[in-house]
């Protein structure tokens, strides 16, 4: 004795391998998705640089780094030492005002104008009263 | 007596996000239910592979209409139940005016299985059921085939639910009939 739904199935057991066949080639069609997370975007981005960019010239890429690590390696050697690791230099404001205001008389004297004077500090603005203010006459 | 399979697990959340291994198990459970309902109702193998295919492709790109995803199988087989459709309204071979429009019985028996044929009657039954007329041929078929419930045949064929129940009564009742004449 069978049920119907046995009668039905055994009767197309014969296309069983067809029918696996069309489903392998409907689900190869699919595209996959991409469904990673989104903070695996940077390192896929990288990858994908890294894969596309780097490892088809990976020798170009070597001797470029090569080239450019001796570079710097040079430039350190035949570099002076920067200013601020000169002993005794005073780096504050106020010895930077000092060397500015000599400097400045050094090069007035050395071009011949006498005339330059010192910049007299600026002195504090106080509000007065309008009827202590000098007048002036409005033109007509 | 109503019976309710428990539902199953099916992948369709991850077929949602367009997992391949995810059709693949959803293809795979409904391949051979979907081309023994399409070979069944057109009659013709080549078709019925088209019809299977065509319902996959469909599925895979209208899943978005599926609300629930426990009702995946009962959405499949209605795009596949439409592609029969639309193949047997090409083949013009019968004719919707042999639907028996009876008033729906009130009782039911729905288990596929309460049904049982004898060997020496299989051929017999597979000659009645390719008489039976084709809205009562689809119902008894999705009934037998993929155990749905009749909500569930209501929503495969787009048919009210006592036409279901008559139509599935009726078909049930000729098939008995025929298989006691048979003993007889």
């Amino acid at each position: 004795m069978k049920t119907p739904r046995d009668i039905l199935f055994h009767r197309h057991r014969a296309a069983e391998s067809k029918l696996n066949a069309l489903r392998h080639e409907v689900v190869a069609q699919l595209a996959p998705v991409a469904t990673e997370r989104p903070d695996a975007l940077p390192w896929r981005v990288a990858f994908t640089l890294w894969r596309e960019l780097i490892l088809p010239a990976h020798r170009i890429w070597a001797g470029l780094a090569c080239a450019w690590v001796l570079l710097l390696l040079v430039n350190s050697q035949l570099a002076p030492p920067p200013r601020a690791t000169v002993a005794g230099q005073d780096d504050s404001s106020m010895a930077f005002w000092q060397r500015y205001q000599e400097e400045r008389r050094f090069f007035a004297e050395l071009s011949g104008v006498a005339g330059i004077k010192a910049v007299p500090p600026a002195q504090p603005f106080t509000p007065r009263p309008r009827s202590e203010r000098p007048f002036q006459r409005r033109p007509a | 007596m109503l019976v309710v399979a428990a539902p199953e697990q099916l992948p369709v959340a991850q077929a949602r996000a367009g997992k391949p291994e995810a059709w693949d198990a959803l293809f795979r459970r409904y391949q051979k239910p979907l081309y023994v309902y399409a070979y069944e109702m057109v009659h013709d193998e080549q078709a019925s592979l088209d019809i299977v295919q065509e319902t996959f492709i469909a599925a895979t790109r209208h899943l978005g209409s599926l609300r629930d995803d426990a009702r995946f199988g009962s959405w499949l087989f209605g795009i596949a139940h439409q592609k029969c459709l639309q193949r047997w309204r090409k083949q013009d071979r019968e004719s919707l005016a042999l639907e028996e429009l009876a008033a729906a019985p009130e009782e039911f028996e729905t288990d596929p299985a309460d049904l049982l044929i004898r060997r020496e009657q299989e051929v017999e039954f597979m000659n009645l059921l390719n008489q039976l007329p084709w809205p009562q041929r689809s119902v008894l078929l999705l009934h037998f085939i993929a155990d749905f419930s009749l909500d569930e045949i209501a929503m495969v064929t787009a048919t009210p639910l006592g036409t279901v129940k008559s139509r599935l009564h009726y078909a049930r009742r000729a098939l008995r009939e025929l298989l006691k004449e048979k003993v007889q």
